[in-house]
Parts: C-alpha cells; structure tokens; sequence
C-alpha cells in the first residue's frame, strides 16, 4: 500500500501509524473511485439530449435530502471505522508515555534544533547540561524527547520514526519514542517557521548501547574540559 | 408529499431595475445578476493570478536552485511569500468569491423566487470592495520587504512579529486585504439572507439547497464581522487584538 512509499520504519510504533495511514488511504481512494465514477456517469447520462427538455422541478424534501444524508452517514461511518481502527495507536504514541530510559529536552528556534542533554546524576539545569546539535540516542531504549521552542511554533519530525509533534512557545510538550534500528537519520522541522525554515534540519544518531555511553562520556568530559578552560 | 407549488410571478416591470447607461448597467450595476457577473470575473482572474503563482512553485520544487522562466531566481522568503499569496488568493479571492458572491448572487433570488437582494447598494458595494481588496493583496508584492510570508494560515507568533518573517508592510496589507475580503462577502451574503421573497414561498418549501445556503450565511453573518474588526485592529493598532 501507500506505506510502501514512506522510508523505512525505525520506531517501535511506526508500523501501526502506517496500517493507519494505509486504511485511510483505502477508505478515501474507494470513495474518490465512486463519487469520480457517479459524477462522470451523471454527466453523460443526463447530458443534453433532443427531445428532453428542463422542467422547474421544486423537488421532494426527502428524496433530495437523502442524497445528503446517506453519503454523510456512510463517510460517518468510514470515519468512526478508522477511528476505532486507529484508537489504539493513537493510545500509544500520544496517550501514554512509557518510563524514559533517555531524556533530552529539544528546543526549536529559528532555525534549528538544539538537544540538550542532563548532567551525569540525570538533572537538568545544573549548568553542566550537555547541548548538542546533533541527537543521539540508544537503541530499543524509550526516549522522552520534551520539546520547547525560543520563538515561534516549529513542528518536530523524524520521518524515519513516524514521529510529528508540534513545539509550541510557552509550554512543555513531551513525546516519546523506541528505535529498533542503529543509523544516521534526519530531524526537520515541518510547521512553516520563517524565511529558512528548509533548513532547519538536524541529525539523529541511533547508537548502540555500549557506543551511546561512549559518546556520552566523550561528551561530558570535552564539555568539562571547555567550561574549565572558559572558567580559568 | 410533494410540496404544493403555487405560481406567483412577480410583474416584470417589478423584476429588474430600469435599464441605464453602461456605467449603471454593468459597472456599478445594482443587479443581483450582474453583481454575481462581477464576483465571477474577479474570482476568476485571481485564479489566474493564483495559478501563476503555483506554477512558479511547481517548477521551483521540480528544477530546485534553477531560476523559474517569468521570475527568475526564487530565493527562500520568496517562495515562502509564493506558497502564502497562493494558499490566501486561492481560499478567500477565488473559492469564496465564486461559491458565495457568484453562486449565491446568482442563484439565491431565482430560487427563491426573489427580485433582488434586498439591499443592491450594499451588494454593489461589496463587489467593488472585493475588488479593492484584491489590488491590495496584489500590491503588497511591490512593498521593500515582499508579500507576506508567515503561510496562509498565518499562525501568530511568525505572523505577529516582523522581525520572524522580515515582513512589515506585505503582512500588514494581507491583514488589509483579508479584513476588506471579510466585509465584502459579509455585505453580499447579509444581503441574500434577507432577501424579500416571493409571497408563496415558505421554509418547508424551500430547496435543500437554498437551505444549506442559508446556514451558511448565518454562520457567516455571527462569525466574519469579529474576525473582520479584529483583523482591522491588527492593521491599525500594529498589535494583535485579542
């Protein structure tokens, strides 16, 4: 189906976000194919013809409402269908939020990402914060991503993941997500934010556990070292 | 049950107001018919002026880094400035226009057995205020600084603040342009709501469709004057009304 399309799934839930999209996609191309069909058969059919002439025809109520209202009810139904279908997984990208094995706070600004990562006891704010331009995160671990943004409304998208969450000023927003796979992928932003919007783009590294820790503690320690230097 | 249909025309001479020169015939036309004419025609060639626009984005995203024949080269905030103009022309100076000012001029009266609307002035009006709109929203290419590039959708706090988008006067005129939108369409739709009617005509009678047309209007008539007057404010005052 239309999933086919998308880059590979790398997240633990992505698979069910694209059955979704899938059925989506089968609801509405069957009712793109009928009403299409309907319309041009319509067309034809009642098309001007010698020998028929319009009438002022005021119509009965009900024969014209139920061209109205059955369509209605169907598309209804179709619309309930996808979202009993899609409940669950809505449930579980948006509705819970798993115990984080990883935090990182990602603040959206004109134009670009920052992740920014706690200090060696898991506490944010302590001045030895860890602030990167590029995201890394262990594999098969839960991340909580708490998005933030310095200005305007961005949107945070990693494509790979099936992950999109809105980052909007003034509040906190937390999302969650599992990669299942190591690699290099990409973050955009996709909620139009100025002029360089296009390029509000990052990386996200998706580490082994052993490589995640190693990088982490690289990190720090150039970190501390640069902050002892700046200090002295 | 078929409704009972009962013939009742109105006397010709009661149908149309007296012919007048050209002006008054197809200018500043107070007839229902002519005035749909206009909408038609101004919603038309927007979509023209809006179809130009997506084709200079199309083939921006097709050829990407290449200058576009017509413009030349489309630097980001030029685009952006393309997809908002587009996304606002399409919406509010064709789609709108067309179904409401055109469709609903139109066909209104004749469906419900009408002479008019019942203020033809103000519908008059509302066409030419229309009209001004969309040179408005046109001209506010030519400000320094380009159209406004803060998306149709116009999301504060990018559409809010200047310095986010580097727009001052293209936002300003687009919030202009969509207040002066909002007023026309109000005129012409309060205008068909209370269309007098034919004396036979009764609500039970009346065609689904009419109806539909109906509570579009009211939604229209509660809905648009607030956001017009807060869209004015914005443009006076500099800041967001709230």
């Amino acid at each position: 189906m239309i999933s086919r399309l998308f880059p590979a799934n790398i997240s633990t839930y992505g698979g069910q976000i694209d059955h979704v999209i899938d059925l989506i996609f089968v609801v509405i191309a069957v009712w793109f194919v009928l009403a299409q069909s309907l319309l041009v058969y319509f067309a034809i059919h009642y098309r001007r013809k010698p020998g028929i002439k319009a009438a002022f025809y005021r119509g009965h109520t009900w024969r014209q409402l139920s061209w109205v209202l059955v369509p209605a009810m169907l598309v209804l139904a179709c619309d309930l269908g996808i979202d009993a279908a899609g409940g669950a997984t809505w449930e579980t990208v948006k509705g819970s939020l798993p115990p984080a094995a990883v935090t990182v706070q990602v603040t959206g600004q004109q134009f670009s990402w920052q992740f920014t990562y706690p200090d060696a006891n898991g506490q944010f704010g302590t001045g030895k914060d860890l602030v990167e331009d590029t995201m890394h995160v262990p594999v098969n671990q839960v991340i909580h991503v708490v998005l933030q943004s310095a200005d305007v409304i961005h949107d945070f998208y990693v494509p790979d993941l099936r992950l999109k969450q809105d980052v909007v000023p003034g509040r906190k927003i937390t999302a969650w997500f599992e990669a299942t796979k190591t690699g290099e992928y990409e973050t955009a932003c996709s909620q139009l934010c100025g002029p360089a919007h296009f390029g509000m783009q990052a990386r996200l590294v998706v580490q082994t556990a052993v490589d995640y820790a190693a990088w982490l503690s690289a990190e720090r320690s150039a970190h501390g070292k640069k902050t002892a230097g700046a200090a002295s | 049950m078929e409704a009972q249909v009962q013939v009742n025309v109105w006397p010709v001479e009661e149908q149309h107001p007296a012919k007048g020169g050209f002006l008054s015939n197809y200018v500043f036309s107070v007839d229902h018919k002519v005035i749909a004419k206009q909408y038609l025609a101004v919603g038309l060639l927007m979509s023209l002026v809006g179809g130009a626009m997506v084709y200079l984005i199309r083939v921006q995203l097709a050829w990407p880094g290449r200058p576009v024949a017509g413009w030349g080269f489309i630097a980001p905030a030029s685009y952006l400035a393309l997809v908002t103009m587009h996304g606002t022309i399409m919406v509010f100076f064709v789609a709108m226009p067309i179904l409401l000012g055109a469709f609903g001029n139109f066909l209104i009266p004749l469906m419900i057995g009408a002479r008019d609307m019942a203020f033809p002035r103000l519908n008059m009006l509302s066409v030419w205020t229309l009209f001004a709109a969309s040179l408005i929203l046109i001209g506010s290419f030519f400000t320094p600084d380009g159209a406004a590039s803060a998306g149709w959708t116009g999301y504060p706090p990018l559409s809010a603040v200047p310095s986010y988008t580097g727009n001052y006067w293209g936002i300003n005129l687009w919030l202009l342009a969509l207040a002066l939108e909002f007023s026309s369409l109000v005129c012409t739709t309060g205008a068909s709501r209370t269309a007098p009617r034919k004396p036979s005509y009764t609500i039970p009678t009346a065609p689904s469709a009419r109806r539909s047309a109906s509570w579009v209007k009211a939604l229209w008539v509660i809905e648009m004057p607030l956001n017009s007057w807060r869209m004015t404010g914005t443009f006076l005052t500099g800041t967001p009304m709230s």
